[in-house]
């Protein structure tokens, strides 16, 4: 599903972000990537929605080989993915329920469906009451939700969350954690990006933990105690 | 494509030409000055190619005869112009019949025609038209040495000249249009460039969820449509009422056989060039810009 064979990033000016990296993630796994600040958890995800190129090695998503995607093939093969972010990247003077609306749109999807998919994933994530609210109207745990709802709404086998709890007290944390969970559970392969050290411990899920650009360690089940 | 999407890029396009509002306005003006010389070159290229096509279907000759000459003579002049392999048709016109088409024109009380009815200063004379019209020099060479003929006249001069000024003006509006368009193309394609970098955090949300760069760059470039039609309109406006009052203050014959368009029956065609080169210039302008800002 997905599959990193030594990559390496090094960035034009010079940094090498990621060294060598081997790993792989089977359909419906649930894996965190943890590591301190600059570690190269970011470039990962970069590499994966393919805002990168690796400087070398392979990357297959899908069985699809993301380095050597042309440019027109690009928004074909990010529909396969959900994205989640740290600072939830909602268009501002869009309705939450235009927002989720917009990512089927996108993609040329009829009216009908669009009026079908909505409201399913909204109240997925417990925001059926809030589909005509706008963004900054809504506190950073439901704006992450709504994000969620969008990554999920065209139903993609892949989502890939980074540091989805970053802005997010613990309790509200623990919300969407649970909600990623459920989303793997009905059979979508998750991908975390986080600094969050208690939740990684309480989830004992796969941990890939980075340091400068190298995996340090991968453990199933792992626990995470190096943050 | 879905009504949704169409709805969604059209309003996006007036949105961001709204909120763009000076650097909007700095291309509609721009582009309407393009235009407007793009409307007065049309009207001139129009005008020459009707005036052109008036000259030559109505192109003739007209020969006169020496006063001395008698009706014998006058039949061998005739007969020597029918045997001009280039002469089409001939036609007679007698001192009397002459006399009488100056007082039609003159509507019968030219005074100074008065009492000329028995001592006619015209003279006989015929009308000569060709078939080939590049042979005319040629052949009013030949004519001219036909016994008896006194005198030809023509109005190559008048068409010389006419053709001679419409093709400057021609010139001149078609270098600046040229020149404008650039410039029009330039400015519009700043103001995109300028919407493309205030929104640029929403360009990234709509690649990241899997939008194609046609969908991302539809409501830019009907921004940049919108700038060309607006501009389109003002230039429109602008041309038919200078045309107008050129009309109004010029007539509409310029010289004698010799008309131009009136508003109403070049006004479509106007329209529909000023408009369709308007949203060419947009698109393009916009164009320019996507190019080089979206597609990195
Ligand atoms: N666009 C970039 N250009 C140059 N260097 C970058 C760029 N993005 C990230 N880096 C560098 O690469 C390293 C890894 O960054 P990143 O993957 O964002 O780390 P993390 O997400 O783990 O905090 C850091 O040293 C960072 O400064
Ligand atoms: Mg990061």
């Amino acid at each position: 599903m997905i599959f990193f064979n030594n990559v390496t990033k090094q960035y034009d000016n010079g940094t090498i972000a990621l060294d060598n990296i081997n790993f792989f993630i089977d359909k419906g796994e649930f894996v965190f990537i943890v590591g301190s600040s600059g570690a190269g958890k970011s470039t990962i995800t970069k590499l994966i929605l393919c805002e990168e190129k690796p400087t070398s090695g392979t990357i297959l998503i899908n069985g699809i080989d993301v380095g050597g995607l042309k440019h027109r093939e690009m928004p074909y093969y990010r529909r396969q993915l959900g994205m989640v972010f740290q600072d939830f990247r909602l268009l501002p003077n869009k309705t939450v329920y235009d927002n989720i609306a917009f990512a089927m749109q996108v993609r040329g999807a009829t009216n009908r469906e669009i009026r079908r998919a909505v409201p399913n994933v909204l109240s997925m994530v417990g925001l059926s009451g809030k589909a005509k609210v706008r963004p900054h109207e809504l506190s950073g745990g439901e704006q992450q939700r709504v994000a969620l709802a969008r990554a999920m709404v065209n139903n993609p086998p892949v989502l890939i969350a980074d540091e989805p709890t970053g802005n997010l007290d613990p309790a509200t944390a623990d919300g969407i954690m649970q909600l990623l969970e459920d989303i793997n559970k009905r059979g979508t392969t998750v991908l975390t990006v986080t600094h969050a050290k208690d939740i990684v411990n309480k989830m004992k899920k796969r941990v890939v933990e980075i340091s400068n650009g190298k995996i340090i360690r991968d453990e199933v089940g792992g626990y995470c105690c190096e943050l | 494509m879905s009504f949704r999407s169409i709805k969604y890029f059209i309003k996006e396009g007036v949105k961001s030409f709204a909120l763009n509002g000076l650097m909007s306005m700095a291309s509609v003006v721009t582009v309407s000055l393009c235009l407007v010389l793009f409307g007065v070159y049309l009207l001139f290229s129009m005008n020459l190619n009707y005036a052109a096509s008036q000259v030559e279907a109505g192109y003739e000759i007209q020969l006169y005869i020496e006063e001395t000459a008698d009706s014998d003579d006058i039949q061998a002049v005739k007969s020597a112009l029918m045997s001009i392999e280039n002469v089409n048709s001939i036609e007679f016109v007698s001192k009397g019949e002459a006399l009488k088409e100056w007082n039609e024109k003159f509507g019968g009380d030219a005074e100074f025609l008065e009492g000329l009815e028995d001592d006619n200063p015209l003279r006989d004379s015929f009308k000569v038209s060709f078939k080939d019209l590049s042979l005319t020099e040629e052949t009013i060479s030949q004519i001219e040495k036909i016994k008896m003929v006194a005198k030809v006249t023509n109005n190559q001069v008048v068409v010389d000249k006419l053709v001679g000024i419409t093709t400057n003006v021609q010139k001149v509006s078609f270098w600046l249009m040229v020149f404008f368009a650039v410039i029009s193309v330039f400015i519009i394609s700043n103001t995109i460039r300028i919407t493309v970098f205030a929104r640029r955090r929403e360009v990234n949300i709509m690649k990241f969820v899997g939008a194609t760069d046609w969908f991302i760059s539809c409501p830019f470039v009907i921004e940049g449509i919108i700038i060309g039609f607006i501009g389109a309109l003002t230039a429109m406006l602008i041309v038919s009422q200078a045309y107008g009052y050129f009309i109004s203050e010029v007539g509409l014959v310029i010289e004698e056989n010799i008309n131009i368009y009136d508003l109403s029956s070049v006004f479509w065609v106007l329209f529909g060039s000023l408009i369709g080169m308007g949203v060419v210039l947009g698109a393009s302008g916009s164009g320019v810009s996507l190019r080089k800002h979206l597609y990195v």
